[in-house]
C-alpha cells in the first residue's frame, strides 16, 4: 500500500502528469487511424520516448499511449470494422452494426465508459495481486510454461470460429511464421531462404499490419464499394451520449466483462482474445435482447470492450511478474522496457519497486485522463464515418506502409507485410479465423523454448510433462478444450436424438 | 459458392506445406532431428500443416463469402503497393505517398481526381513533416529538398 502511495507521489508530479497526458493524446490520435492498432501505435511511438533519460517518465508515457491507442483502436473497430488487433475483433462485431444503424455515438460512449470502469477495477486488482504473484512465480517451471502456452492456443483455436480444421490451419500458419529466423537457443537459421530480414524473424507488427490493415483493404477492394452503409448519427440521451436505457443495459456487461477480462488476462497463457469472445458469447446468450444481436446490441459492445480493457491490466501480471508477453501489445511493451534496461520478471519487484509502482499508479491516472479526453471527442471520431471509402482505404494503405517502414527502416519488411496481407485476403475470402495466427506467432516461439528447456532439465525424458501435477492438469484442460465443442453432439447421440440437427457448440463466430 | 475454390485453396496449402516440410528436412542436413533440437519444431509445424491441408482438401466446406465484384482490383492494388514501396526510397516518402494515394483511390473506385489530389498532397506532406519534425522518426526525403 505504501509502495502504491509513493507510486502516486511520483506520477502526480507536474512533469510526469504532462507525460501521461501527452501519451494519452498522441496514443489516441495515432490509434484512431484505421488499421493501426495498439501494438503498432506503441511500436511507432517508441522513438519519441528516447529523448527522455528517466525510465519512469518514459514508462508513464507508455501507459498513456497504451490506453489512448487501445481506445482509439476500439473507435476504428466500431466505426470502420478494421480492428487493429485481435482483442478488438469482438467489440467490432456489434459495435460496427451499431454504427451502421446510426448509433455510433452510443457505441463509442459505452466503450469509453466501460473501459474506464473496467480499467479502474482491474488496476486495483493488479495492485493487490502483482507482488504476491511475483513471489509465487519463482516456483513455475519450464514444463508449466509450455503447458500454459498449449492451453492458450488450443482454447482460442478450438472455441473461436466455425471450423476446427480452418482454425488449426490458421494456427499452424502463425506457428510457421514464429519459427522463421534464428533459433533462440542454438543460433541456427530456419526458413530464412538467404534473406537477412527473414533471419531476424517476422516481427509481430509486420504480421498485424499485413493481416489486418492490408488484408482488410484488399478484401474491401474485391467486394467493391459498398453503398453508404452508415446512417445519420442520432442525437444523444442522458449526459448527451447514452440514454437511460443504454445505461441500464450497459452496466452489468461492464462488470461481467471486467470479471472475465482480468483473470483470463492474468493467466500466463491469457491475452485478450478469449475473454472478449467469452464476454460476447455470454452477453449474446443471456441478453433479453437476443434478437438484436447481429444488428447492433449495446451489450455486445459494453461487455467485450470492458473485458478488453480489464484483460490488459491482467496481461500486465504475467508481463511484469514472469516476463511473459501474452498479447501482441505486451510483446511490444516488453521490447520498450528492454530499451530502458528494465527486465520484467520475478526480480523486478525487488530490484526496482519505485518503477513498478509508478507504472501501476500511472495506469489509474491514464484511465482518468482517457475518459476526460475521449468523451468530448466522440463527435469528432464519429465524423470519420463520412470519409468516402476509396479515400479512407487508400489512407489505410499509406499508414500501414508508413508504420512498417518507420519501425523497420526496410523495404523488404514492407514487402513481407504485403505478402502476409495477400494471405490475409484469402483467409477472409475462405473464412479462416485470424486470431489464431497472431497467437501462433507470439506463443509458438515461447512454447518451443519452454518445451526444449523442460526437456533439458528432464534429461530428454518426455515424462516431465505428465509427472508434475500442475503441468498435467493444465495439459488435461487443453485436451478438454479441444473436445468441448463436440460435447453437445455426443450427448444428443447418446440420448438417441440425432433427428434434431444439433449444432456444434460455437463460442463466437469471428468476423 | 461451389467447392472448387476451397479445393484450390486446399491444394495450394498442401503443396506449400510439403515444400516447406522438404525445406525443413533439407535445412536439418545430416544433423539430428532430436526432439529437443532446433530442427524439431519446423518439422512438427510443417507436418501438421500438410496433414491439416490434406483434411481440408478432402472435406472442403462450402463458404458463403461475399461476391467478388471486382476480381482485378486486389491484383492491381497489390501491384500499386509494390511500386509504391519500391519508389519510397528513391523518390521520397511525401511524393511517393501522394502519387500512390491518388492511384489507389482510383483502383478502389473513386472517380473524383481533384478531390483525391486535394486530400493526398496535404496528407502525405503533413505526415512526412509531423513524423520527421515532431516525432523524430526518419523517413526518406527523396528528390524533394525537405
Amino acid at each position: 500500500m505504501n509502495d502504491l502511495l509513493s507510486g502516486f507521489a511520483t506520477v502526480l508530479s507536474p512533469a510526469n502528469l504532462l507525460f501521461a497526458a501527452i501519451g494519452v493524446t498522441v496514443g489516441t490520435f495515432v490509434g484512431v487511424l484505421p488499421g493501426i492498432g495498439p501494438a503498432l501505435t506503441i511500436a511507432l511511438l517508441l522513438p519519441i520516448t528516447f529523448s527522455l533519460d528517466d525510465p519512469v517518465g518514459a514508462l508513464i508515457m507508455f501507459a498513456g499511449i497504451y490506453y489512448g491507442a487501445m481506445y482509439g483502436g476500439s473507435t476504428t473497430s466500431i466505426l470502420l470494422n478494421t480492428p487493429g488487433e485481435s482483442a478488438s475483433v469482438a467489440t467490432s462485431i456489434e459495435g460496427h452494426q451499431m454504427a451502421r444503424r446510426g448509433r455510433a455515438r452510443a457505441a463509442l460512449a459505452t466503450a469509453a465508459i466501460g473501459s474506464f470502469v473496467a480499467g479502474t477495477i482491474s488496476t486495483v486488482l493488479l495492485s493487490v495481486i502483482a507482488a504476491p504473484v511475483a513471489s509465487l512465480a519463482t516456483s513455475f517451471r519450464a514444463a508449466d510454461y509450455f503447458a500454459l502456452a498449449v492451453l492458450a492456443m488450443v482454447c482460442v483455436t478450438a472455441l473461436v470460429g466455425r471450423s476446427v480444421v480452418r482454425g488449426l490451419l490458421s494456427l499452424t500458419f502463425g506457428l510457421f511464421l514464429g519459427v522463421i529466423g534464428i533459433d533462440s537457443l542454438t543460433g541456427q537459421s530456419r526458413f530464412a531462404f538467404g534473406s537477412l530480414e527473414l533471419l531476424d524473424g517476422v516481427g509481430i507488427v509486420v504480421v498485424i499490419v499485413g493481416l489486418f490493415a492490408i488484408g482488410e483493404t484488399l478484401h474491401a477492394a474485391a467486394r467493391g464499394d459498398e453503398p453508404s452503409t452508415v446512417e445519420h448519427v442520432g442525437s444523444g440521451g442522458l449526459l448527451g451520449w447514452l440514454s437511460r436505457e443504454d445505461w441500464r443495459r450497459s452496466w452489468k456487461p461492464w462488470l461481467r466483462g471486467t470479471a472475465l477480462g482480468f483473470p483470463f488476462g492474468a493467466l500466463p497463457s491469457g491475452g485478450a482474445e478469449l475473454p472478449t469472445f467469452l464476454s460476447y458469447t455470454y452477453e449474446k446468450h443471456r441478453s433479453a435482447h437476443r434478437d438484436e444481436f447481429g444488428k447492433g446490441a449495446i451489450e455486445g459492445v459494453a461487455g467485450p470492450e470492458a473485458a478488453n480493457n480489464a484483460s490488459f491490466s491482467g496481461v500486465l501480471v504475467p508481463l511484469l511478474t514472469l516476463g511473459i508477453p501474452t498479447s501482441a501489445t505486451a510483446a511490444v511493451l516488453l521490447a520498450a522496457f528492454q530499451i530502458f534496461n528494465v527486465q520484467p520478471g520475478p526480480q523486478l519487484f525487488e530490484r526496482s519497486p519505485e518503477l513498478v509502482w509508478a507504472l501501476i499508479a500511472s495506469l489509474y491516472v491514464g484511465n482518468v485522463l482517457l475518459l476526460i479526453l475521449n468523451l468530448p471527442l466522440i463527435g469528432l471520431w464519429v465524423s470519420v464515418l463520412r470519409i468516402p471509402r476509396p479515400v479512407l482505404h487508400s489512407a489505410i494503405l499509406v499508414f500501414a506502409t508508413l508504420g512498417v517502414y518507420a519501425v523497420s527502416n526496410s523495404v523488404v519488411e514492407v514487402l513481407i507485410a504485403y505478402g502476409i496481407g495477400v494471405v490475409g485476403f484469402f483467409m477472409r475470402r475462405y473464412d479462416f479465423p485470424l486470431a489464431p495466427v497472431i497467437l501462433g506467432v507470439i506463443l509458438g516461439p515461447l512454447m518451443e523454448e519452454q518445451f526444449r528447456r523442460a526437456l533439458l532439465i528432464g534429461d530428454g525424458n518426455l515424462t516431465v510433462f505428465v509427472t508434475r501435477p500442475l503441468t498435467a492438469v493444465i495439459l488435461a484442460l487443453a485436451v478438454l478444450a479441444l473436445v468441448a465443442p463436440y460435447v453437445p453432439k455426443l450427448l444428443a447421440k447418446a440420448r438417441g436424438r440425432d433427428e434434431a440437427p444439433v449444432k456444434k457448440l460455437v463460442f463466437a463466430e469471428e468476423d | 459458392m461451389t467447392v472448387s475454390g476451397p479445393r484450390v485453396v486446399g491444394a495450394v496449402l498442401l503443396v506449400c506445406g510439403l515444400l516447406l516440410g522438404l525445406t525443413a528436412v533439407r535445412e536439418a542436413g545430416d544433423g539430428s532431428l532430436a526432439v529437443d533440437g532446433p530442427r524439431f519444431a519446423p518439422l512438427m509445424v510443417t507436418v501438421l500443416w500438410s496433414g491439416l491441408a490434406l483434411v481440408y482438401l478432402l472435406q472442403p466446406s462450402t463458404v458463403d463469402s461475399e461476391p467478388a465484384n471486382h476480381k482485378w482490383a486486389p491484383v492491381m492494388l497489390v501491384g500499386a503497393l509494390v511500386a509504391y514501396v519500391l519508389l519510397l526510397e528513391p523518390v521520397g516518402f511525401a511524393l511517393a505517398s501522394a502519387a500512390f494515394f491518388v492511384g489507389a483511390a482510383r483502383i478502389l473506385g473513386s472517380r473524383q481526381l481533384l478531390r483525391d489530389v486535394l486530400v493526398a498532397v496535404p496528407l502525405a506532406f503533413g505526415v512526412y513533416l509531423s513524423f520527421t519534425q515532431l516525432l523524430d522518426i526518419r523517413l526518406p526525403a527523396g528528390v524533394l529538398p525537405l
